[in-house]
């Protein structure tokens, strides 16, 4: 067991790695309750790898990830995972994004009890063919309302618009269509690669000693035998730059325009870090369209955009992917806007600066609350492969003309416009 | 939770010390008997005021302020709770021992410019501003619908006939909110320091003088004195069930039913009607949860839903259309099980566990802190541990006699399934 510190957020971690590969890190705060996740790498972005002990790719449906979170909870015993956590009093939930699966508990009794049943939870599948045709009822339901909603609509036509190749453009529980196709071998494959201890975290923030926690986490896997697992092989895609689909409008029974936009910026052969390269284009959408902008206050004095314009990015592989959303009476010239803004490029160090500050404020925030500090933790390891505990330092010490300098060398001009537009 | 309360003459001041958080928190309330008018007005205005301030008056401005100030949080909202509406403002910000010696009195200041001191033109509101708020409350009305969860839950209220007076429909705030003008809503701005009580709510860590004076330097206003909230209490005026089908271009049918809970006694209304929601519809292993989901796949969700100061509570659920019969009939077959008392001690016993954890689980969320003595001031809440005992002598027949008292008012149901939609793209 290894102790770490977050250098100036008053926050240690324990790390430690079980022979199966199990990466444990324990984060002891003073709280009631403690927030404890067990996360798999493995999240609806791969439909295509090796599975454990074979030689050939094997290709999934959409949703399988998502399919298989759900399906996690039946045990042949007739366990009922979230009846123990219920009657514990415990609070808990499963997970699923293009990333990661995670499940947890957050709970201020029951501990050892409660770790162990999201422990039996990721490690004793059940799969029958009776079982998986009763899920797909439900995860239908699930599906057809993201559909419904015309943001959620808006956002996969985007997503599906932006990508050729990438499975990042489906949605992460898939189409009622490919969910058909999931069945018992399917799942068993996906389980016995990506929830291998050694492709899995578990991360604890709350009131723990972290010896003990370690030493009941070993004893529980000493029963178990892994084979071993050394790096899993995920196809690789060669992802185009420019994005599939230009353009498209949707007609819903709806009364405004929900309009979005994203971008597909490329990083390939960038020599700054992935963390750098995040901040930076971070803080320059800050600038440019949060809080302080000139372009927020201009979308909110002009009545045809009715909300906030929105905006995330993430990672997929050799890009960032930028999206924009929001909705207007008249679609109008919102699309310019919001390109001719992130286009401008302009910005001062003053601003830089105001934006670094808050970042940094939130950092501090984020070690007050164990569901911060447990996601924390995992997002770190999934985004950057390890812990980052000089982040506080590292926010500290970025540069305004190193920004200015990756901000200028980025191509913006990939872009996909949606529009789920009112029927008359 | 332990809170001192200072009558400060014309408002009251409740400070709760913890020093288990880096941030201080607070929750500024005021408020007044409900009625027709209030609800497009409040709206209007908490849409408006964190737009400016005397001082920043363009958003830009204001922001980087706030930025500079390490962004507090600050929500401003309007809401009915039984028979009364508030005002409430929720802000957060970083403790200065944190940030920089001087920031705690120089943020309070910010944040309570927000509702002091406004951006005023000539007496009135900004018309520029007013006309933007308006119109955007307007739009959000005139697209409910574009929201199926949420527009069928508001339906479904409409239906209910809640209050002892007509609430006005979103057809008729829109034609209300268009006769109103930025001297209008300043009017009204002005009336809230006359005819509203306010309550402040502080927690975190400082010096109980030290934010007492800071406090009463910015607040101005003749405020009636505070009182407790009056609940709704329902009556047994509809015979019949109302039934109310809309269409919908959506695949996915919302079906929500309405529960009023007709005349319960306190004790009901607090403990027994909590159990009773959470057993019925509360979490994974209610009984609808089991039934409708788990053993017949019908939904994804499903999920009662307690609005206690309103004596109602909600049955939600996302269905096939043609499985809607069939969802209904188990849910009715639920309840009346509840009415014949079929709970088993574990259910009961879960229920109280969990109740049990989430009141010693609200230590740890400042704003958990603040909300649990509000209800406490506002609502009479009994103390944590009253709130323990009392949960813990509920029994099975309280619950089956509190149960003949749910009385399913009305049944809504926006019908999907009417559609070409473009499935699955």
């Amino acid at each position: 067991m290894q102790k770490k510190t977050f250098n100036k957020l008053d926050l240690d971690v324990y790390e430690e790695v079980l022979d199966n590969g199990l990466r444990i890190y324990i984060a002891p705060i003073s709280r009631v309750s403690a927030h404890v996740a067990m996360t798999s790498l493995y999240g609806s972005a791969i439909m295509e790898f090796k599975p454990l002990g074979q030689d050939e790719y094997f290709k999934i449906p959409a949703g399988t990830a998502h399919f298989l979170e759900h399906k996690m909870f039946a045990k042949e015993d007739g366990q009922d995972i979230m009846d123990i956590f219920q009657k514990n009093g415990a609070r808990s939930n499963a997970y699923t994004n293009n990333h990661i699966t995670s499940y947890y508990f957050n709970a201020p009794n029951h501990f050892y009890e409660n770790l162990e049943n999201l422990l039996n939870c990721v490690t004793i599948p059940y799969y029958t063919a009776e079982n998986i045709e009763k899920e797909k009822g439900i995860i239908d339901q699930e599906i057809k309302a993201g559909f419904d909603d015309p943001t959620g609509l808006c956002y996969y036509t985007s997503l599906l618009n932006t990508f050729k190749e990438y499975p990042y453009r489906y949605p992460v529980a898939g189409y009622s269509k490919t969910i058909k196709n999931i069945n018992a071998d399917i799942l068993y494959n996906c389980y016995n690669t990506f929830y291998h201890p050694a492709n899995m975290l578990l991360t604890i923030a709350g009131d723990v000693n972290p010896e003990e926690v370690i030493s009941f986490v070993k004893n529980y896997y000493a029963k178990k035998d892994y084979p071993p697992l050394k790096t899993i092989e995920i196809k690789h895609y060669d992802e185009p730059q420019e994005v599939l689909k230009k353009d498209e409008t949707i007609h819903k029974d709806i009364t405004n325009n929900i309009i979005e936009m994203a971008y597909k910026v490329s990083i390939k052969d960038n020599p700054l870090s992935l963390l750098k390269i995040l901040s930076y284009i971070g803080i320059y959408l800050d600038i440019k369209f949060g809080a302080i902008s000139k372009f927020n206050k201009e979308a909110m004095e002009n009545k045809n955009i009715l909300y906030q314009v929105g905006y995330m990015m993430d990672n997929v592989g050799d890009y960032i992917f930028i999206d924009f959303d929001t909705s207007v009476v008249k679609v109008d010239n919102i699309f310019d806007l919001v390109n001719e803004n992130l286009n401008n490029r302009d910005f001062s160090e003053q601003e830089f600066n105001l934006i670094v500050k808050n970042i940094i404020k939130s950092l501090v925030l984020m070690s007050d609350n164990v569901y911060n500090i447990s996601n924390t933790l995992i997002m770190h390891i999934c985004r950057y492969g390890s812990i980052q505990y000089d982040i506080y330092n590292f926010y500290q010490s970025l540069n305004y003309e190193e920004c200015r300098k990756l901000i200028n060398s980025l191509d913006f001009s990939h872009y996909t416009r949606t529009i789920i537009a009112p029927k008359s | 939770m332990n809170y001192t309360k200072y009558d400060m003459g014309n408002y009251n001041l409740y400070l709760i010390k913890n020093d288990k958080f880096k941030t201080i928190s607070l929750s500024i309330n005021f408020r007044r008997p409900n009625t027709r008018e209030d609800e497009v007005k409040r709206a209007i205005l908490t849409k408006m005021l964190p737009l400016a301030t005397a001082q920043y008056p363009s958003l830009d401005k204001l922001c980087q302020a706030k930025a500079e100030l390490y962004t507090p949080s600050l929500n401003l909202t309007s809401a009915a709770s039984g028979q009364e509406r508030w005002i409430c403002l929720e802000s957060s910000f970083v403790n200065e021992k944190y940030t920089e010696p001087g920031m705690n009195a120089k943020t309070l200041a910010f944040i309570m410019d927000y509702i002091w001191h406004p951006y005023i033109v000539a007496d009135s509101f900004d018309p520029k501003i007013f006309d933007i708020c308006r119109h955007e409350y307007i739009e959000s009305l005139r697209s409910l619908k574009d929201d199926a969860d949420k527009y069928s839950r508001e339906r479904a209220w409409e239906e209910m006939q809640i209050y002892d007076f007509k609430e006005m429909l979103p057809d008729e705030c829109i034609e209300f909110a268009k006769t109103l003008t930025a001297q209008d809503l300043y009017q009204y701005y002005l009336s809230i320091f006359e005819e509203d009580c306010l309550d402040i709510f502080i927690t975190g860590q400082f010096d109980d003088e030290k934010i007492k004076t800071e406090i009463a330097k910015h607040v101005k206003g003749n405020f009636k004195p505070s009182y407790k909230n009056r609940f709704i209490i329902q009556t047994d005026d509809r015979s019949d069930i109302k039934k109310v089908t809309e269409n919908s271009e959506n695949e996915q049918s919302k079906l929500i039913i309405g529960l009023k809970y007709i005349e319960p006694t306190d004790y009901e209304l607090r403990y027994v009607s909590l159990a009773y929601n959470n057993i019925l519809g509360g979490g994974w292993n209610s009984k609808l949860n089991k039934v409708v989901r788990e053993e017949n796949s019908l939904c994804y969700y499903i999920f009662a839903s307690r609005k206690m100061t309103f004596g109602i509570a909600f049955i939600n659920s996302g269905i096939d259309k043609y499985d809607v019969s069939k969802a209904l009939e188990l849910i009715k077959k639920q309840m009346e099980k509840m009415r014949q008392g079929e709970i088993s001690e574990e259910e009961l016993q879960t229920v109280k566990d969990i109740y049990h954890n989430a009141i010693i689980d609200i230590e740890d969320n400042q704003f958990s802190i603040l909300s649990s003595v509000i209800a406490e001031v506002f609502n009479g809440n009994d103390n944590s541990q009253t709130r323990l005992a009392k949960m813990d002598k509920v029994t099975i027949d309280d619950i089956a006699s509190f149960a003949k008292k749910v009385k399913i008012d009305t049944i809504y149901l926006l019908e999907g399934g009417n559609t070409n939609a473009k499935e699955n793209l």
